[in-house]
């Protein structure tokens, strides 16, 4: 093996530890007896009990956890009836559609959220949980869009014409041809979806109400006063369950990574 | 076929598209154009104050030169960040896409995504947990390297662009991997046939063929780093006012709205500008 | 220009033998074609003679000098491959220059031989041209001048015409061997195309599973394949086990030649008449099955009992239509019987 493969490794492992280490650092160290991110590391669960105390952790999960679950299914059903149509129709103005996508994503969260604070005010709707969850389906709606006319791209056409030619209707085709084709893109879609939701911070932090917020807002709040380990051990179950949501992704999902 | 629906199409297509598209308008597109409108009243129209038009916001930003400054500031970091994101990422993507072959090359393109799509408020927080006084970092040094080491790098600039080149890395890797796995392997054995080296295969061929991806890739990391205040607020600690930050001041702590969101619509600007400089290139690396 | 000389190669891919132990020379000026199935170890053997793969055993010699560990940017060998690999950012002449500026060719230099080699593959006034703006024909030729500016010892071509329909191949095959005469470099190309080969090549070499089956001129490996697999691959024939069974088409008259493994008959050795044949030659009886005309020929398929079907192709379509299932027999000169390895 030449020297420049060896680099090559090395590099990819020194990539992997930079990306890793802070994550498994935080993750022990909720394990850790010491309030202080003291070492010598003495193992203990009395966070993770605190932690299972904590009512207002435990609020501010719940909360994160039913807005993610109403966000991603309204995302899902109104982003793959948006894909379905640009798929399937041509007009005018289609590409103007499909640039309109891109604000949401490209935008810094910071303008968006701000933007969003703004308006919502305006309109008498104000600050709190109705309004973290139309931010967070707004931000969520272009990545199930997206994914799920991937998934289009490579379905065969003639698929519903022959359908047609053989006396489906419109909404039998869809539901009996397109729609089994495209399942495995909604459900990577829906699952992007309550990730984007559940990992949410910036919008959800101009829009959650104080003593309302959802968890992200919740540890933000905590750090800014001060670590506490009950922090890092629901960090902890946050980045597992969300590195864990990612690995189920992929199994519907190709990020490209094959051929 | 473009334009050219029956009216049963027509009302379907429309049908479909409506939800979604009334959702970002009422979500995002109307919020930018109330943000445009509020930046130039003197207080927002829903207190007590009187409200009237005024130009004052904008001002605000030439005037003081302190807002300039931050906002100068800020792209640097994001001139910092991305840079750093292109030199780590760009050769890691080049391992992956041209050195590593079958199932470890998925699995370990896997794993170099997967922080991308975890939490980054808790990505940052565990730098603090590793970048404190004392913390994990310098007790391990101390192991390796003799004496008390003193890295002191939590709150300062420092910590901060460690933390968001952990947050955006992925980014580019992601993009620059796609556009290089799109390189024909039979174009390096014909380049390699006619006798050219590795630097020459690289300059000449593969970090032309790949430069839209990392360019995507990087204007994905410079536009929200120009944005960032929970990385510097957390991670910065006195040296963390950003233009982000004084934004978000206005909003949670100052309560000068207009004042908001006029620097918030400066940097929107600033972004839109970024972002249709480089359409043409996002519009081919993200293909 | 260089003769190029492999001794003994092996080449293993884990369990898989993709090579093993492959003995053959390639002489100076010479146009060689490896033939084989898929999977059969010719492209292997191509890219170790290329230096893209190092053998695990065996020895290659370019111009005499070993160089199986000499990576290919060192081996000055020119290259074509299956799908061109033109180098989509650079046009036409900086693709066919790329070689020469590697090697430091100065401009003025570098000018002169590419729009020299561009008029020899015809493509002048292209030099300003992408590579998809070309047509598949046009990146050929720009692939085969960019493999041939340097004046490489050897050139290698990969399947270099399967990607062309079929009258561009024609075509190309003409237009390959018109340059290759006129530059006189020794060709070694790959396919899986015997027509190709037959066409092309002046020597040709047959592999099978990762061994060389046969190598020698077109014609006498056609006349004499060493075993049934070169027989049938390097055109078509119809076998005659030996000893022949006894249920063998009753009535055939063969005067076989002893010693051999098996015998072979070529399609269009055969004759076939609905009577038996008068003078002393091979016959054997049968019922035609099927007659496919096609232009200046037809092809017949001709069950023979116990000996399986045969196909024979007959040139003299006009003759009295025959209804399928009518009984033939089919005639052969004794000196078409090709005998096949010793018994």
């Amino acid at each position: 093996m030449s020297g420049l493969r060896i680099a090559g490794y090395a590099w990819l492992a020194l990539v992997l530890v930079f990306l890793y280490a802070p994550i498994f650092v935080m993750a022990a160290m909720s394990f850790n007896a010491s309030p202080f991110y003291q070492l010598p590391f003495e193992a203990s669960f009395r966070w993770y009990e605190d932690l299972a105390a904590n009512t207002a952790i435990r609020a501010a999960a719940t909360r994160s956890v039913l807005i993610a679950l109403a966000a991603m299914t309204i995302a899902t059903v109104l982003g793959t009836a948006a894909a379905l149509a640009l798929f399937r129709y041509d007009f005018r103005g289609k590409r103007v559609l499909q640039v309109l996508l891109f604000p949401p994503i490209a935008i810094p969260w910071l303008i968006t959220g701000t933007a969003m604070l703004i308006f919502f005010f305006a309109i008498g709707l104000g600050r709190g949980t109705p309004a973290v969850l139309i931010g967070h389906v707004a931000l969520a709606l272009p990545y199930v869009i997206v994914v799920v006319n991937a998934r289009l791209a490579s379905f065969d056409r003639t698929l519903e014409e022959a359908a047609r030619a053989l006396g489906a209707g419109p909404w039998t085709v869809t539901r009996r041809v397109t729609l089994p084709w495209i399942a495995p893109g909604v459900v990577a879609g829906a699952l992007f979806a309550f990730a984007v939701s559940f990992d949410q911070f910036v919008v959800s932090y101009f829009l959650a109400k104080p003593g309302d917020a959802t968890l992200p807002v919740l540890i933000y709040t905590a750090i800014r006063k001060g670590f506490t380990p009950e922090i890092n051990a629901v960090s902890t179950l946050i980045i597992g369950a969300s590195m864990a949501l990612m690995l189920v992704v992929a199994r519907f999902f190709s990020f490209g990574g094959h051929r | 076929m473009a334009g050219t629906l029956n009216a049963g199409e027509g009302r379907r297509a429309a049908g479909l598209l409506a939800p979604a598209y009334l959702w970002l308008t009422l979500a995002v597109f109307m919020p930018l154009s109330a943000m445009l409108f509020f930046s130039f009243l003197t207080a927002p129209p829903f207190g007590n104050e009187p409200v009237a038009a005024t130009l004052a916001n904008y001002f605000a930003f030439f005037e003081t030169g302190t807002y300039g400054r931050l906002l100068w500031k800020s792209v640097k970091l994001g001139l910092w960040v991305t840079g750093l994101c292109i030199l780590i990422g760009y050769p890691c993507a080049l391992v992956l896409a041209k050195q590593i072959r079958g199932r470890a090359r998925e699995a370990l393109f896997l794993l170099v995504i997967l922080p991308f799509w975890s939490n980054s408020l808790v990505r940052i927080f565990s730098w603090a947990i590793v970048l404190r006084g004392n913390g994990v970092l310098e007790r391990a040094l101390d192991l390796v390297w003799p004496g008390d080491v003193r890295l002191g790098l939590m709150f300062t600039p420092a910590a901060v662009v460690i933390g968001l080149v952990h947050s955006y890395l992925p980014y580019v890797i992601l993009t620059s991997y796609l556009a290089l796995q799109a390189i024909d392997d039979d174009i390096i054995a014909a380049a390699r046939s006619l006798g050219a080296g590795r630097l020459t295969i690289l300059r000449r061929l593969v970090l032309p063929l790949s430069l839209s991806g990392l360019l995507a890739g990087a204007v994905l990391i410079f536009v929200p780093v120009v944005g960032s205040f929970m990385e510097p607020r957390i991670l910065g600690g006195r040296f963390g006012t950003y233009y982000g930050t004084v934004v978000e001041d206005q909003f949670v702590a100052v309560f000068n709205w207009p004042l908001g969101a006029a620097l918030s619509f400066i940097l929107l600007a600033v972004v839109l500008l970024i972002l249709a400089l480089s359409s043409p290139i996002l519009r081919k690396g993200l293909q | 220009m260089a003769e190029v000389s492999v001794r003994g190669v092996t080449m293993r891919f884990g369990e898989l033998k993709a090579l093993d132990d492959v003995t053959l020379d390639f002489v100076d000026g010479g146009f060689f074609a490896l033939l084989g199935p898929s999977g059969s170890g010719k492209t292997t053997l191509l890219r170790v003679i290329a230096g893209f793969l190092f053998p695990d055993e065996g020895e290659v010699r370019i111009a005499g000098q070993p160089v199986e560990r000499v990576p290919v940017e060192k081996r000055e060998i020119g290259m074509m491959f299956q799908n061109y690999a033109l180098f989509p950012n650079l046009t036409v002449a900086e693709n066919v220059g790329f070689g020469l500026r590697v090697r430091h060719v100065d401009r003025a230099e570098e000018r002169r031989r590419v729009g020299e080699v561009l008029e020899l593959v015809q493509l002048e006034g292209l030099g300003r041209r992408r590579p998809k703006e070309l047509s598949g024909g046009q990146r050929q030729r720009v692939a085969l001048a960019r493999a041939i500016v340097t004046n490489p010892k050897v050139l290698l071509l990969d399947e270099p015409l399967s990607a062309l329909d079929k009258a561009l191949r024609v075509d190309m095959q003409i237009e390959l061997k018109r340059i290759q005469r006129e530059v006189g470099i020794t060709t070694i190309f790959v396919t899986h195309d015997q027509e190709e080969a037959l066409t092309l090549a002046d020597r040709i070499g047959i592999l099978r599973d990762g061994r060389l089956v046969q190598a020698g001129p077109p014609r006498e490996v056609y006349n004499a394949p060493v075993d049934s697999f070169a027989a049938r691959f390097l055109g078509e024939a119809n076998l005659l086990p030996s000893p022949l069974p006894d249920t063998f088409a009753e009535g055939a008259r063969l005067a076989l030649p002893e010693g051999a493994a098996a015998y072979a008959v070529r399609p269009e050795a055969l004759t076939l008449t609905p009577t038996p044949p008068e003078d002393d030659v091979n016959a054997l009886p049968g019922r035609l099955v099927q007659r496919v005309f096609a232009g200046s020929m037809a092809t017949c398929v001709v069950d023979i009992g116990g000996g399986g079907t045969w196909k024979v192709i007959d040139r003299d379509p006009d003759l009295p239509q025959l209804p399928e299932g009518a009984a033939v027999w089919l005639s052969w000169d004794a000196e078409d019987t090709i005998p096949i390895g010793a018994a």
